[in-house]
């Protein structure tokens, strides 16, 4: 299991001293060597600041500080046992935080159908932390218990041989779980997931949500920055729009991206995406160089400005093309009655 | 003016109540005279008899008290605050819309789907009731199909199918779209194979 520490801060307050107070004590522990108080690094802590010396402490270091004030005053009230439950409540929070990373970093399937949010089979194997044989039992034992119901704890959506499990599906599965793995620290896990996955999703789809926000400010800024006059006419329009250089259907992770933005004429949005093809194409920052280049090339000034949008944007992979992050995915998606 | 005593009141001999005759055991010996002089299926008469029963004299129902109080149970909470609270209920409980404790239907919705058949609700007769269970109200395919989960063969379960298929398909005299609709679901709960393996 990893070694848990814990800030020097973190450590004081919980003692009921000061950060300094704790100074001095490390001080005096290191000023006499091999006596009976001694603190080791590697063991008892770890120097996260070579300069200022700072440290962060493991519980046998903590315990160390502990029996020091004990003996020399008895200023702390604080026992050995609540040393314990401290770090492991401390392990549990760092637990609980890797559950949530891994539950982000596994969800771009999300979907929200028939008032319920929805995960691919294939993330949930991952957000269980599980292999895919067990996690086969794991659903053949959840179906004996007649605990496993189509469309509420699972689905296929749109003739996709891919199966979906629903919230209420991964509690089933993960009490099932729960019962037949033996390691504590996987019941913890499990235990874990079934604790985190609710509050975080709902925590993503509210950033979801807050994107959308994000991208129309975005815009705004792209117009002021622009003055308010199209980039490819450099002259005022009745009416302007704000273009994507990297489609904003294709490239999510990029649409609220100030770089990705270019104030144009309504008439040349029209014009760019006629050229295109319509405008579903997954347009790029290419593309609008070469529409520029055959329809607008006296303007010099915005192929170098665009050139240099295309350095500060590095090279995109549209959606599909590398892993979809559930931060992008289209808001319509987690939305009711989609 | 002389008290009366006990003695004095002449002594009652307590009349016994007229034996009343099992009505089970009178609703058993009419279905049998029914099914001997009209051939009558005994099992359509019985299954008429327990619905008209359970009609007449429901049998009681738990309070709101009795249900939230095997709620909090089965969660592992003691009050309708730390059920709220609770991760766990939560996340069975998300897909359910929106829940009140305090509304009875909404806390036997609950009961129904995460603790089981409700006492008073087991055994029940009527439309949409297979097995002594509404099949509306339970997801429970293996007891719809009357089978037993570890010794039933896929084979057994589409036989159990295709025999209440017979039954309630739309096509069938006897036949019902909406019961039909719920068979086939059950049906799949339990023999659909999650192809797509990661």
């Amino acid at each position: 299991m990893a070694v848990v520490y814990v800030s020097s801060n973190k450590l004081a307050d919980f003692l009921g001293i000061s950060v300094n107070e704790l100074k001095e004590i490390e001080e005096y522990f290191d000023r006499i060597p091999d006596d009976q108080w001694e603190l080791k690094e590697g063991r008892d802590y770890r120097i996260v600041n070579k300069r200022s010396g700072l440290r962060e402490y493991t519980q046998s270091g903590a315990h160390a500080i502990l029996s020091f004030l004990r003996f020399q005053e008895e200023q702390s009230h604080k026992s050995s046992g609540d040393i314990k439950i401290w770090f492991n409540q401390e392990r549990r929070k760092k637990q609980k935080a890797l559950v949530d990373h891994k539950i982000l970093q596994n969800s771009s399937s999300l979907i929200k159908r028939q008032d319920q949010f929805w995960l691919s089979l294939r993330d949930v194997v991952k957000i269980l932390g599980t292999r895919d044989d067990f996690f086969r039992k794991l659903v053949e034992i959840t179906r004996k218990q007649g605990k496993l119901i189509r469309d509420i704890h699972y689905t296929f959506f749109n003739n996709d041989n891919t199966a979906y499990i629903s919230l209420s599906g991964i509690y089933e599965l993960a009490n099932a779980m729960g019962q037949i793995i033996k390691q504590n620290h996987r019941k913890e896990w499990c235990q874990d997931v079934g604790e985190r996955i609710t509050p975080q999703i709902n925590a993503i789809v509210k950033e979801i949500q807050g994107r959308q926000k994000q991208i129309e400010k975005a815009k705004d800024m792209a117009k002021k920055r622009d003055r308010n006059i199209c980039k490819v006419t450099q002259r005022a329009a009745s009416s302007l729009a704000v273009h994507h250089l990297y489609s904003e259907a294709h490239y999510p992770h990029l649409a609220a991206n100030l770089s990705n933005l270019i104030t144009i004429a309504d008439e040349i949005h029209n014009h760019f995406h006629q050229w295109m093809g319509g405008f579903n194409q997954a347009c790029t920052i290419d593309h609008f160089i070469q529409y520029v280049l055959e329809c607008h090339p006296e303007n010099t000034s915005l192929i170098l400005w665009l050139n240099q949008q295309k350095e500060t944007l590095g090279q995109q992979l549209p959606v599909g093309a590398g892993k979809e992050h559930v931060l992008f995915i289209p808001l319509k998606r987690v939305m009711e009655n989609n | 003016m002389p008290k009366k005593t006990a003695s004095a009141t002449p002594k009652k001999t307590p009349k016994k109540p007229p034996e009343k005759a099992d009505p089970h055991l009178a609703i058993a010996a009419e279905i049998q005279r029914l099914v001997e002089t009209y051939g009558i299926a005994k099992d359509i008469l019985e299954d008429l008899a327990r619905f008209v029963t359970r009609q007449l004299q429901p049998p009681p129902q738990f309070t709101v008290k009795q249900l939230q109080t095997a709620i909090y149970q089965h969660f592992g909470v003691s009050n309708a605050t730390d059920l709220k609270k609770s991760a766990s209920f939560k996340l069975a409980t998300s897909g359910m819309g929106k829940l009140s404790l305090s509304n009875r239907d909404d806390l036997e919705r609950i009961y129904r789907r995460h603790i089981g058949i409700l006492p008073y609700e087991e055994g029940e007769v009527g439309y949409g009731c297979i097995n002594g269970i509404n099949i509306f109200k339970y997801d429970l395919p293996w007891r719809t199909f009357g089978l037993d989960p570890h010794q039933a063969t896929d084979q057994d379960i589409k036989a159990a199918y295709y025999r209440l298929s017979k039954m309630y398909h739309p096509d069938s005299p006897t036949g019902d779209d909406k019961i039909f609709q719920r068979l086939n679901l059950f049906y799949k709960s339990l023999t659909e194979k999650f192809e797509q393996w990661p």
